[in-house]
């Protein structure tokens, strides 16, 4: 699907944390959303998910309005999967799982339904995992459950919030390599927020810069990831070198006058 | 993690295996559910036989089958019916639809605030139902006629109230689980107090009756009771039942739960609202029975697990069974005198809950 987000605000009561958010993602596109903390890439994924509400602005997919869509819809479009999610009671793996289904299914879930999981575990290398509690696994397992448990939802628009960030290197490269091919073979539109910005580069189609809650840059990897660019966004000096076709940014020392401007603050 | 991990390399035969293990363990649930109706028919029935006096267990099922049958009524004596259909059978029930519906709400209110230790008497329905019994029977003074039914009134209206006043606090916070424990907190220290203060007022006699009823008891049960409370307990079985899925969903965290098309707040106020309205009905019958509402529904997750379409009737199950249990262990164990129920389903339960959860492999608390 089409995603527009159109002059999205957000506030958290009267501190403004997106300012004017305007893009539009292809069909089958992987975004990426780059930016310090507190830059607004959470905010602006809740955002999309309808979980926050925009002050002013819209988001659209496929020309309808994410706020008037019924939430068992939206449900049925967008899957999102959070930062962390609570665990108070030890489900299985395969029952989690299967509650990502939980649009579409009964009260007995069919036998679509048991596929859709299964195809999902086998993606995030999960087939071992399927019968052992959540809560003894570590927090790289529990983050590719969390993941198969939005994909099995089969959803049109996939909302990721950093989804590698405890993954160990292997699984890295693994996730975002499984994310890329199912954004291209099934064309789920992909949007993530992430902090690698290497990653980021490899995998993503193009990248949002945030700053402040706003846009400071947007297009392709190469458009993008300049040491310019990263200097104002982020407040370090970095070398941008090149390998195998996509920028490679290697972080090298703080910028003195941002940081000064910081403390000063 | 294989490149082209589309490529479905996974063979029908792997499919069906996953789908059979899950259906495997589904059914397994299944049988264990109507092992628990098995068994606590069997407890209902010894249970109609033992007591001050003791009825064979012959006889017992002959008074029982005669509804079904009535030739079989005349081989009973009307000494046993009377018995029977007067005096035990009101209770057996009551106490099965009271500890069912105990268990119930704790196991919704355990949903709905993602907290382990939460339980309706943790939100205040307990102190606020003990508090209106003791306003009725100190003061005499409350809503309804006169007597017993004066103290059932106010113990319903006070709790009505506490649930209110829990909602409205909580509701300021936009119904967070935390919120709504907080508030659940204050509301039952402030009605705690509020009773302590009457008990300290109020005349000897009196105070006594306040602390018996504080105990718990089902030594007043009649039929329309245990019909009363067992049509409130169907009631609120079947919608809640129905949103067994999205209780599953909102334990992943109201983010997610939204995500998963849950309307996670407005879920959480009704289904809360539902199971606090079954205790106070419980409650101002029986008096405050702890334990069932906390410990029932651990106990029923420590069996079928934590999924909602078998833990909200396991948690029936459980209830049920507990207080049956604990209450014929209160009226025989020193027959012709009672023990209250409320001090013997703690005894009982404990030990037993222990057992459970050190053999229980579930994952519990991080075990």
């Amino acid at each position: 699907m089409t995603i527009v987000i159109e002059d999205v605000h957000f506030s958290y009561s009267a501190r403004p944390v997106l300012c004017g958010v305007t893009a539009r993602i292809a069909r089958g596109e992987v975004l990426g959303l780059l930016g310090p903390n507190g830059a607004g890439k959470s905010t602006l994924l809740r955002c999309m998910d309808r979980v926050l509400t925009p002050t002013r602005g819209a988001v659209l997919v496929d020309g309808r309005k994410v706020a008037n869509l019924p939430l068992r819809e939206l449900a049925k479009l967008i899957a999102y999967v959070p930062q962390d999610a609570a665990h108070a009671f030890p489900h299985r793996v395969f029952e989690l799982v299967l509650l990502g289904r939980r649009a579409k299914v009964g009260l007995r879930p069919r036998e679509q339904d048991l596929k859709a999981v299964r195809e999902s575990l086998s993606w995030f290398d999960l087939e071992e995992l399927a019968w052992r509690n959540v809560n003894e696994l570590s927090g790289g397992e529990r983050q590719r459950v969390m993941l198969a448990r939005a994909l099995a939802a089969e959803p049109r628009v996939l909302l990721l919030d950093e989804p590698t960030s405890s993954l160990d290197l292997r699984h890295q490269l693994g996730v975002l390599a499984t994310l890329r091919e199912l954004a291209q073979h099934r064309q789920i539109t992909t949007v993530m927020a992430m902090h690698d910005i290497n990653l980021a580069a490899r995998f993503c189609d193009r990248l949002i810069l945030l700053k402040c809650g706003a846009i400071h840059a947007l297009g392709s990897p190469s458009e993008v990831l300049t040491p310019q660019n990263i200097r104002d966004v982020y407040g370090i000096n970095a070398v941008v070198s090149w390998h195998g076709g996509s920028p490679y940014v290697i972080p090298w020392s703080e910028d003195q006058r941002v940081s000064s401007r910081v403390h000063l603050a | 993690m294989k490149t082209s991990a589309l490529s479905s390399k996974s063979s029908a035969l792997v499919d069906g295996a996953f789908g059979d293990e899950y259906r495997r363990s589904a059914a397994t649930r299944v049988l264990v559910l109507a092992a628990g109706v098995a068994l606590l028919a069997v407890l209902a029935v010894l249970a109609v036989t033992v007591g001050a006096v003791k009825v064979p267990p012959g006889d017992a099922c002959r008074v029982l089958m005669s509804v079904l049958w009535t030739p079989w009524r005349h081989t009973t004596s009307a000494f046993s019916r009377a018995l029977i259909w007067e005096l035990r059978l009101p209770r057996i029930v009551l106490a099965v639809v009271a500890g069912a519906g105990l268990s119930l709400s704790g196991a919704v209110i355990q949903a709905t605030t993602r907290n382990p230790l939460a339980s309706p008497f943790t939100l205040g329905i307990s102190a606020a139902a003990g508090f209106g019994a003791a306003l009725a029977i100190v003061l005499g003074a409350g809503l309804g006629g006169p007597g017993a039914y004066l103290v059932v009134a106010n113990a319903f209206a006070c709790s009505m109230l506490a649930m209110g006043l829990v909602h409205l606090l909580a509701g300021v916070k936009g119904f967070s689980p935390s919120a709504t424990v907080l508030a659940g907190v204050a509301v039952n220290f402030f009605f705690m107090a509020l009773t302590s203060l009457l008990q300290y007022l109020g005349q000897s006699e009196d105070v006594k009756a306040v602390v018996l009823w504080l105990m718990g008891g089902l030594h007043r049960a009649t039929w329309g009771q245990a019909s009363l409370l067992g049509g409130v307990l169907l009631v609120a079985l079947v919608p809640l039942f129905g949103v067994a899925w999205d209780l599953n969903a909102l334990q992943l965290g109201d983010e997610v739960a939204h995500s998963l098309g849950v309307p996670h707040r407005r879920l959480r106020v009704w289904a809360s609202l539902v199971a606090l309205l079954v205790t106070a009905s419980v409650v101002s019958f029986t008096g405050t029975i702890g334990f069932v509402c906390l410990v029932g529904p651990h106990m029923a997750r420590l069996v079928v697990g934590p999924d909602h379409r078998f833990l909200l009737p396991a948690s029936c199950l459980m209830g049920g069974l507990l207080l049956l249990g604990a209450d014929t262990v209160a009226r025989t164990l020193v027959a012709p005198l009672e023990l209250p129920v409320g001090i013997v389903t703690s005894l009982l339960g404990v030990p037993i809950f222990v057992c459970l959860l050190l053999r229980g492999n579930t994952g519990y608390w991080g075990g």
